[in-house]
């Protein structure tokens, strides 16, 4: 009954395979491949258009991909119809059945597997309980809040003990302190049923907080996909490095050994860096690898002016201008105590020290890519 | 672009889509059958003489030289465009004191509006004659004018219209920013400009749409001229005479087409239009905020109560004529015009023909309406099928009810037709009433499905949940109340219709509608009256027990709908 079009791929639970999906002429996926373990929480990232919800819809089989192929457990399933491929899934609108209680949501699956009825409300009182929600199982979705809404969606779509959990933008339409809460519920409740998992998601607290691996999108293409660590530590390319975490770019020239030079200044790269690109790179640091030291000389350390300082919370943002440097601001974050010890005021000069193994060092592409 | 460009795959079927495609034919086909073919047949006729042979447009020629029929068009567009006039003038007004005033009572008013949907077109026409007919009692305010004719008509077509232009005016000034008003008083402009800039541009679409939907409405219309025209010919009342007194069917078919040329033009038109219509009602937007002003409200307030006012008394006419004991000598009261015994043989039997007519298609035109409309809405591929299916359930709006029965008589009384069979019985009389009124049903079913998030059908399969079970367990329940609305409109429609039925009854299946018509020719207006009442009284009953078991069925099984 399934066509054979090729062998399964060895490892992997879930392995696409040079994924193309055009709508008429716009091209929506290009070239994806890539491969989720067992068990794993994929996350999908990138900015509103760059394909990782069709990437879902065609996992689903919901949007069929123009070609390439998707294996699931062993099986080729990329020309399945939705209804013979073995997933669960939550959609960002919640979209519970209205007009069934909650409990009758979560066992409208299960009834139709051959389930007693009873049996049936045993498994879905269960789920409800894992979720939390179990003392609301008799109100209907419209009586719920949104987060105890979603809780059932999740608990609906794991009662069929589904292969694989596909989430597209679940957290997305809760307000923020509920959807820290179901961020964590969601990932305990991830790790302890083991099922592998993939969330789309645009905000990337919630994919590095999650994930065991990220996959970075932008304009239908892969651009990274590696764990939360590596992608801020490590970014592939000067898309990822801004579009995850914060980074400041400054155009400059990489001697391709251990060195780069803006301007007039030559920053040392650390051992973590070696091997960068030759020639005209962009060099990027994040605001909490710029050090700021009162003596405003030693290696890698330039002179700047504070702009302005932004009171965050937490921690603090400074603003300075190092002229021999670049032309645009520097960006350092500073906890509380550095910024007390250092008694910063606007226009008050100082070091700021850029970590060499914290330099990102990206080859400049131009029109040429 | 480059023609290479590489499609989506094409995913196999399930069984279940294989269900719905099939059922997706299944509506097409009688969509085809009753609605496509009939009115080929109707346009193959026109083009033949009374043995069937080709002549061309010969019948055209002879329409064009007929000084009757060309006479009987002129009339017909004066007629149309006068009443569409009134009605818009008078509807407006109604509609503004509705949504744009704090009079109080409007949403008795609004009820007022709707009564004389629940009528046939028949019962304001003969309450017309009533009250100033040739022994009419305020037959001086026509100061010797006769109500036989176009005086008449006319009024009896802008009461027969007014409801339907209320509604949409009144939705279309309903819907309307608050702070497009704010921003207007803001840049200190007067009532005037505010007026010119803002609310005309906000009712633009209902201004163009309402006329047209009159004009067709009127244009086509059969009960009111029928009843009250006298000897002044129109092209409703003189395609029946074409057909029924001259048998001379091509000539029939040609000013069927007539009839169908400006209602074509006109839904043609609306569609173009909607097109440019942008929604100046957003998420975003602020409901209008009306304060109470004395002068607009009391004006309001007089203009509807003289307009309810009018209603009331034609219906109260209306019932009153059904209850004299011989009319217009002895005016005593009785109710021997409600034994139609006297009048007809068939006697009662012939309310209960229309009561199982309206019943029969109010049934089986929810299914087959609501089925098609979810087909569209949720099968997988298949969207040229479902694009047609879609342009074919529009097609029926544009259809006048005196077209549509006229082209089945040329397309199942045609003894090469299969369904030759069904010529004469109940079974054609329900199959075209369900194609007249389809469209309607069509778009309530349809807005009611949309309203049901697409991603449940989703969830639905990744829980191997098979469709009918999803239709059975979430998507019924949750159009409930569209398919109540779908039922009585069908329902009411059906049991006050004339046009989409005179061409079709046989002696068997002879309508309350129709005998109001007979009656009303053979001088038995007290009968005609009566029975007019009987029908109005039916319609309304049905909605009141429509109106009671929402209320019943949301209380107990819809209570997921409240908070």
């Amino acid at each position: 009954m399934i066509k054979k079009t090729g062998t399964a791929p060895d490892e992997g639970y879930l392995t696409i395979s040079n994924l193309e999906k055009y709508y008429g002429p716009y091209h929506a996926l290009r070239d994806v491949s890539l491969s989720v373990r067992r068990g794993e929480f994929v996350c999908f990232l990138g900015p509103s258009g760059c394909g990782k919800t069709t990437l879902l819809r065609a996992i689903a089989g919901l949007d069929p991909q123009s070609s390439g192929q998707i294996w699931q457990d062993g099986r080729d399933i990329s020309l399945l119809p939705p209804a013979r491929r073995d997933f669960g899934i939550v959609f960002q609108s919640y979209a519970l059945f209205p007009n069934l209680s909650v409990i009758d949501n979560v066992a409208f699956g299960l009834r139709n597997t051959g389930v007693s009825a009873k049996d049936a409300r045993t498994q879905a009182q269960e789920l409800l309980a894992m979720v939390g929600i179990a003392e609301h199982a008799q109100k209907y979705p419209s009586q719920l809040s949104g987060g105890q809404q979603q809780r059932v969606a999740i608990a609906r779509a794991l009662a069929m003990s589904p292969g694989l959990l596909l989430l597209d933008e679940p957290l997305s339409a809760l307000d923020a302190r509920v959807r820290v809460r179901l961020r964590e519920e969601l990932h305990d409740l991830q790790r302890r049923v083991g099922v592998t998992s993939i969330m789309v998601t645009h905000d990337q607290e919630e994919a590095l907080s999650l994930a065991d691996r990220i996959v970075v999108m932008n304009a239908g293409r892969v651009e990274q996909f590696d764990t939360p660590q590596r992608i801020y530590s490590h970014p592939a390319n000067r898309f990822v490095a801004e579009f995850v975490g914060d980074m400041t770019l400054i155009d400059g020239q990489s001697d391709g050994q251990d060195a780069v030079r803006i301007r007039q200044q030559r920053l040392e790269l650390g051992q973590l860096r070696k091997g960068a690109p030759t020639g005209a790179t962009a060099i990027g640091i994040r605001p909490e690898d710029l050090v700021l030291t009162q003596s405003g000389t030693g290696p890698n350390t330039v002179t700047a002016t504070v702009d302005a300082v932004e009171f965050s919370g937490a921690s603090a943002v400074v603003r300075l201008h190092a002229p021999t440097l670049c032309d645009i601001p520097l960006r350092a974050r500073l906890s509380l105590a550095t910024l007390t010890q250092l008694q910063l005021a606007e226009g008050i000069s100082i070091g700021a020290h850029l970590l060499p193994d914290a330099l990102h060092v990206f080859p400049v592409h131009g029109d040429a890519a | 672009m480059s023609g290479k460009t590489p499609q989506a795959i094409r995913i196999p079927a399930t069984g279940d889509d294989r269900a719905m495609r099939t059922m997706l034919l299944c509506v097409a086909a009688v969509l085809f059958i009753a609605l496509i073919a009939p009115l080929y047949a109707l346009l193959s006729r026109s083009t033949r003489d009374s043995d069937g042979v080709f002549i061309g447009l010969t019948n055209f020629q002879r329409f064009l030289g007929d000084s009757t029929l060309a006479l009987a068009a002129w009339n017909s567009f004066f007629i149309a465009f006068l009443s569409t006039a009134i009605t818009i003038l008078l509807a407006l007004g109604f509609a503004y004191g509705l949504t744009r005033s704090r009079m109080p009572g409007r949403p008795l008013f609004r009820s007022f509006a709707m009564i004389p949907l629940l009528a046939p077109s028949l019962l304001p026409a003969i309450a017309l004659v009533f009250l100033l007919g040739e022994k009419g009692l305020a037959r001086g305010i026509l100061m010797g004018n006769s109500v036989y004719g176009p005086i008449g008509i006319v009024i009896g077509e802008v009461i027969f219209s007014f409801p339907q232009a209320v509604l949409i005016l009144s939705t279309s000034l309903a819907m309307a920013d608050q702070r497009l008003y704010d921003a207007a008083l803001t840049l200190r402009a007067g009532p005037f400009k505010t007026f010119t800039t803002v609310t005309l541009p906000g009712i633009r679409y209902g201004l163009i749409s309402t006329p047209l939907a009159i004009f067709v409405k009127v244009f086509t219309d059969f009960g009111v001229p029928a009843v009250i025209g006298g000897s002044y010919p129109v092209l409703a009342t003189e395609i029946y005479k074409q057909v029924v007194a001259q048998f001379d069917f091509g000539m029939g078919a040609v000013v069927g087409i007539f009839l169908l040329i400006p209602a074509v033009l006109a839904f043609a038109l609306q569609r173009f239009l909607q097109r440019f219509e942008v929604a100046t009602v957003t998420a975003q937007s602020v409901p209008l905020d009306i304060r109470p002003r004395k002068t607009r409200d009391l004006a309001c307030l007089a203009f509807c109560l003289l307009i309810a006012a009018c209603l009331l008394v034609i219906i109260g006419f209306a019932v009153f004529g059904s209850l004299v004991t011989y009319w217009p000598y002895n005016l005593g009261l009785t109710l021997k015009n409600y034994r139609f015994g006297e009048a007809s043989t068939a006697g009662w039997s012939l309310y209960v023909n229309s009561l199982t007519l309206a019943f029969l298609t109010a049934t089986f035109g929810t299914a087959l309406t609501f089925v098609g409309a979810w087909l569209i809405e949720r099968t997988r591929g298949w969207d040229g099928a479902k694009a047609l299916l879609q342009l074919m359930a529009t097609l029926p709006v544009a259809v006048p009810g005196l077209v549509l029965g006229l082209s089945y008589i040329f397309f199942f009384n045609s003894p090469a037709n299969p369904l030759h069979f069904a010529y004469g019985t109940m079974a054609i009389l329900v199959l075209s009433s369900i194609i007249h009124f389809y469209t309607v049903p069509h778009i309530i079913a349809t807005a009611a499905l949309k309203q049901l998030d697409r991603d449940l059908d989703v969830v639905a399969t990744s829980l191997k949940v098979p469709f009918h079970v999803m239709l059975r367990r979430v998507t019924l329940p949750f159009c409930m109340p569209a398919i109540v609305d779908i039922w009585g409109y069908l329902f009411v429609n059906t049991m006050t219709t004339v046009s989409a039925v005179i061409f079709l009854y046989s002696a068997n299946t002879l309508l309350a509608s129709i005998a109001i018509v007979q009656w009303n020719d053979s001088g038995r207006m007290t009968e005609a009256a009566a029975m007019s009442v009987s029908i109005f009284a039916t319609s309304a009953l049905v909605m009141g027990a429509k109106t009671l078991f929402m209320r019943r069925y949301f209380s107990r099984s819809q209570a997921w709908r409240r908070r």
